[in-house]
């Protein structure tokens, strides 16, 4: 994943957020994605402004704790989402 | 030509049949069936003697199987007969699963694909006095948190035949129709003379046997309740926003645990966490 592309939700996807976490559902697909905590704030930062570098830098410094793994979790969520086709890239 | 009305989740079909053989078929796989919930039936559906003892099954008039065999032909009518009520079911999720309950009021949702091990795990709940609701569909009304089941036979596939034939033990043989692919057990045999057709819902499990796995249980978050219960509903497309408002909130309102089992060995101890847990 290039740190400068810029990840953006896949129109047609319905959202129901529980608790901190949430579920991406597509009606035609029928496809359904659990995203964790991290993973949905991830999935909600995506806006096709932000670029894969910035919402890094971002979320390394609101949680500073995880800054050792914050990239590989970025990068792998972003990749999980963008494979099942929730995300592309603007 | 005979006939009997079939409802369930506010759809309905109509079922006809010519002989008393087919008749008596209908009713070991419908008797436990509400005759009517004021909906039209959308779908007529016949049982047509078709000579040398065969049965044609018939969809508005056009046959879609012919059966020697009786336990074909239940086979056959069962899920046609699922199917077309699933097809315009609505007011609320149809779910793919067995349910069950341990007191007559609250229901232990189990749903799953088939093979998923659902139906053996019935069996064997039922057989230490678990009361029987379903082994494939339960619908949950919209905005309730009451089951309401398909009260139809257990269908148990080849593999289960040897559990059943030991829990059995002998007895209600004439409740079991057995045949080349499997046995049908009429839940009178486990139940009693009046098995139940709606429970609060009190539980969702959802089982996956993994032969020689050891025993699983976890717990789910409710978004992932969430993704697991949309996963089993049938009826998605006859639903607002495809059921995932309903869906979300079942799922903060009951739990939801993931099971997995290697072998029904295993099992009496998840019945005793499950009834630990729900008090019964």
């Amino acid at each position: 994943v290039e740190p400068s592309l810029k990840p953006k939700p896949v129109s047609g996807f319905d959202l129901e957020a529980l608790d901190d976490e949430l579920v991406i559902y597509h009606p035609v697909s029928a496809a359904i994605f659990y995203c964790n905590p991290t993973a949905a704030l991830i999935f909600r930062l995506c806006d096709g402004q932000r670029s894969v570098a910035e919402i890094t830098e971002l979320l390394t410094r609101a949680y500073p704790e995880a800054r050792a793994r914050m990239a590989d979790d970025v990068r792998d969520t972003l990749t999980r989402l963008c494979e099942h086709g929730a995300l592309t890239w603007s | 030509m005979k006939e009997r009305l079939l409802a369930f989740a506010q759809s309905a079909v109509r079922i006809g049949w010519d002989t008393e053989e087919q008749g008596a078929l209908l009713d070991f796989l419908f008797a436990r069936i509400a005759p009517h919930d004021g909906v039209a039936p959308h779908r007529t559906l016949q049982l047509r003697a078709a000579g040398n003892g065969t049965s044609q099954l018939l969809r508005d008039g056009e046959p879609i199987a012919e059966c020697v065999e009786r336990g074909a032909l239940a086979e056959a009518v069962l899920g046609e007969v699922c199917y077309q009520l699933v097809d315009r079911s609505r007011g609320g999720l149809v779910v793919h699963g067995a349910a069950l309950s341990f007191d007559a009021e609250r229901a232990v949702l189990l749903p799953g694909a088939s093979g998923a091990g659902k139906s053996t795990l019935s069996l064997w709940l039922l057989a230490r006095g678990a009361q029987y609701l379903s082994d494939e569909l339960a619908w949950l009304p919209e905005g309730q948190l009451r089951l309401e089941a398909f009260v139809r036979p257990l269908n148990l596939k080849l593999g289960s035949r040897a559990l059943l034939d030991q829990l059995l033990a002998g007895r209600g043989r004439e409740q079991v129709l057995r045949w080349r692919d499997g046995d049908l057990v009429a839940p009178e045999v486990f139940s009693g003379p009046r098995p139940i057709a709606r429970a609060r819902l009190a539980r969702v499990v959802f089982p996956r046997f993994q032969p020689g796995a050891a025993l699983a249980l976890s717990a789910l978050t409710p978004a992932q309740l969430t993704k697991e219960l949309l996963g089993t509903v049938a009826n998605a497309r006859n639903l607002p926003r495809h059921g995932l408002p309903e869906a979300a909130r079942i799922a903060r309102e009951v739990s939801g645990q993931r099971l997995v089992y290697g072998d029904t060995r295993q099992l009496p101890e998840f019945e005793a966490l499950l009834r630990a847990e729900l008090g019964a």
